[in-house]
C-alpha cells in the first residue's frame, strides 16, 4: 500500500474510533431497555459495531451512521435466538464484568413494562427517552415515515400508561 | 407521577448506567463474538440437517403432498403422546389475514415476503424488470431490487401493517396518481439503493381500515404509457371480505396458570403473557392468548443433563403444516444445549425464520412428546 493509502486508512480507521467512542454507551443504554440484561445489551451492541466496524467504508458514507447503528442493534435484540446466545455468552466473558449501579427498582419495573409492550412499541419508546431521539431521528432508525414514529409512540404511550396505572405505579 | 416525567426519569437512569460501562476494544469484541459463535455451532449443524430434510422433503413432494391432500382441514391424525402428556388445551381461532387483491400485466414481476424477509409483515412487490433478491443492511426495503432498476422501469411495494397505521389517510377507491401520491425527495429508497435519481413515492395509507405502507418507485426516464400502466396498477390495490386460509388455523391456548417446573427452574417465564407449556419431562414457552411468539425453538426438561453432560441432546423437532398442503419440516436429533442465570440449562433447535401458515408443532425429547399448533405470521 502506498503511502496515501495508508494515509486515507488511518483517516478511516480514526472516524470509526471517534463513531465508536461517541455512539457506544448509548447504544448499550438502549439495549439495556429493550432486553432486560446489561450484560445481553453490551454483547449486542459490540455485535453491531463490528458489523459497522467491518462496512465502515460503506457505513461512513450514509446520512446517519448512528441510526443505522441503532438499526442493526435493535434487530439484533430482536432475534430471541441471538438474546439467547449473548446470554449463554455472557457467563463465559473474556473481560470481567464491570461493576455498574443498579437501577432503581421503580426505573427497572418501567422498563419491564415497555418490554411487554409490542415490539416497534417499545423501540420507539426506548428511542425516545433513553436515547433521546427526536421523531426525526427515530423514523431514520426505524425506517419509517414519521408520522409513523407518531402514531406508534401514541399508541405505545397508551398502552404503557395502561399498564403503569394498572399497577398503581403513576397516575 | 405522570407517564412522561417516569418515562425520562428511567431513560435518564440507564444512561447514567451506560455512562459508567468502558468501551471494550475491537479485540475484545472480536474475542467475544467468537466466543458467542462457537456456542452456536451445534446449533448450525442442526439448522444444516434442517436446510437437508427440507431439501429432501420437497424432492419427494409429490407423494407427500397427495397424502396430506387428501386429508381434510384440522383433521389431521393425532400426534403420538406421551402417558403424562399436557391436560388438554383450549383452543382459540386466529384472526386471520386478509385478502388482497391487485392487478398487474403478465409480463411484470412479482415477489412476495420473501424479498425482505426480516422485514416482520407481509409485503408484495412487482416490478416491470426482474427483481433481484439479495441481502441488505436494510430489511424493510427491496434494496437490491431499487439499486437494479432500469431507467424505464418501475417498482411498486406494498406493505400490510394492520392496526398501526390506522390514522393514515384513507386510499382512494379509484384513480390513484402522482397527485394524489406526491414524491419525496430523500427516503429510505434513496439511501437503502444508494441512488439519487429515483422518483420515489413513499407513504402510509388507511385502506378498508387497515395499514398499509406503499411503495412506488420510477427509473430516471420512464415513458408517459408506462407511467400510467404502474398507476393504474396501484389503483387496482383492494382489500377483499375473503379471509386466508388462516382462518382454519386452530391453535394451542395454554391452561393457565401454566405448567409449574420443579426448582430451580424459574416457576413461570418472563415476561407475564408468557406461561410453560408441557410436562416436567418437556416443556417450552408459550403465549397466553396462543399468538405467536418467537420462542418455540426452545426447550427444558428436568431428564436434560445440561450442556457439558449432554452438549448436543437427542432432541427432534417436526413442523407439519395443518392449514394447506406442504412438506413437512423436521429435524432428527441434533440439538444444542443454553444456559442463561434466570431460567437454567435448555435445549435449543433454532428456526429464526419459522414459515408463516399453521402449523403443528411437535418435539421429541428421550420418552416425552410435546406438541401445540401455532399460527405463524
Amino acid at each position: 500500500m502506498d503511502e496515501s493509502g495508508e494515509q486515507a486508512e488511518v483517516a478511516i480507521r480514526a472516524g470509526f474510533d471517534v463513531f465508536y467512542a461517541d455512539n457506544y454507551r448509548p447504544v448499550v443504554a438502549l439495549l439495556s431497555a429493550l432486553t432486560r440484561s446489561r450484560w445481553v445489551a453490551e454483547d449486542l451492541a459490540q455485535e453491531a459495531f463490528l458489523r459497522a466496524h467491518r462496512e465502515w467504508a460503506d457505513v461512513q458514507r450514509f446520512d446517519a451512521p448512528a441510526a443505522w447503528v441503532r438499526r442493526v442493534a435493535i434487530n439484533l435484540a430482536r432475534s430471541r435466538f441471538r438474546r439467547l446466545r449473548s446470554e449463554a455468552a455472557a457467563r463465559l466473558r473474556l473481560r470481567p464484568v464491570q461493576t455498574v449501579a443498579e437501577l432503581e427498582p421503580a426505573d427497572e419495573a418501567f422498563w419491564a413494562e415497555v418490554r411487554r409492550l409490542p415490539g416497534r412499541q417499545a423501540q420507539a419508546l426506548a428511542l425516545r427517552y433513553v436515547d433521546d431521539l427526536s421523531i426525526a431521528q427515530i423514523a431514520a432508525v426505524m425506517g419509517v415515515a414519521e408520522g409513523t414514529v407518531r402514531a406508534v409512540l401514541t399508541q405505545g404511550r397508551a398502552r404503557l400508561q395502561r399498564q403503569l396505572t394498572a399497577k398503581g405505579w403513576i397516575d | 407521577m405522570k407517564l412522561e416525567e417516569a418515562a425520562r426519569r428511567a431513560g435518564a437512569a440507564l444512561r447514567q448506567q451506560a455512562s459508567d460501562v468502558t468501551p471494550p476494544s475491537l479485540h475484545e469484541a472480536r474475542q467475544a463474538s467468537r466466543l458467542r459463535d462457537g456456542l452456536t455451532l451445534a446449533s448450525t449443524a442442526f439448522l444444516a440437517a434442517l436446510v437437508v430434510a427440507v431439501a429432501l422433503a420437497l424432492l419427494v413432494g409429490p407423494s407427500r403432498n397427495r397424502d396430506v391432500a387428501d386429508t381434510p382441514l384440522n383433521t389431521l391424525a393425532p400426534v403420538p403422546s406421551s402417558a403424562d402428556a399436557p391436560p388438554p388445551s383450549e383452543v382459540s381461532a386466529v384472526a386471520p389475514a386478509r385478502v388482497w387483491r391487485i392487478s398487474y400485466p403478465a409480463t411484470w414481476y412479482r415477489a412476495d415476503s420473501e424479498l425482505m424477509p426480516d422485514l416482520g409483515m407481509d409485503s408484495l412487490t412487482l416490478a416491470t424488470n426482474p427483481l433481484t433478491m439479495e441481502p441488505s443492511r436494510c430489511d424493510h426495503m427491496p434494496a437490491a431490487s431499487l439499486r437494479d432498476l432500469g431507467d424505464d422501469d418501475a417498482l411498486v411495494s406494498v406493505f400490510f401493517t394492520g392496526a398501526e397505521l390506522a390514522d393514515a389517510p384513507p386510499w382512494p377507491a379509484t384513480g390513484m396518481n402522482g397527485e394524489r401520491f406526491p414524491a419525496s425527495l430523500s427516503t429510505a429508497a434513496h439511501v437503502c439503493s444508494g441512488r439519487d435519481d429515483l422518483e420515489v413515492h413513499w407513504r402510509p395509507w388507511n385502506l378498508d381500515g387497515e395499514g398499509i405502507q406503499v411503495l412506488v418507485v420510477f427509473g430516471a426516464d420512464v415513458p408517459e404509457e408506462r407511467r400510467a400502466e404502474v398507476w393504474a396498477v396501484v389503483s387496482s390495490l383492494e382489500a377483499s371480505d375473503e379471509r386466508t386460509e388462516g382462518s382454519a388455523c386452530v391453535v394451542t391456548k395454554p391452561p393457565v396458570p401454566g405448567l409449574t417446573p420443579p426448582a430451580p427452574y424459574n416457576a413461570t417465564p418472563s415476561p407475564d403473557d408468557l406461561v410453560w407449556y408441557g410436562t416436567d419431562e418437556l416443556w417450552t414457552v408459550l403465549a397466553i392468548d396462543g399468538s405467536f411468539v418467537p420462542t418455540k425453538s426452545v426447550w427444558w426438561s428436568t431428564l436434560f443433563r445440561g450442556g457439558s453432560e449432554e452438549p448436543m441432546p437427542e432432541i427432534s423437532v417436526r413442523f407439519d403444516r395443518v392449514d394447506q398442503t406442504a412438506p413437512t419440516i423436521h429435524s432428527e436429533g441434533l440439538g444444542t444445549n443454553a444456559y442463561t442465570v434466570e431460567d437454567g440449562w435448555f435445549m435449543m433447535a433454532d428456526m429464526e425464520q419459522e414459515p408463516a401458515g399453521c402449523w403443528r408443532v411437535t418435539t421429541s425429547y428421550r420418552d416425552a412428546t410435546l406438541s401445540y399448533v401455532v399460527w405463524v405470521p
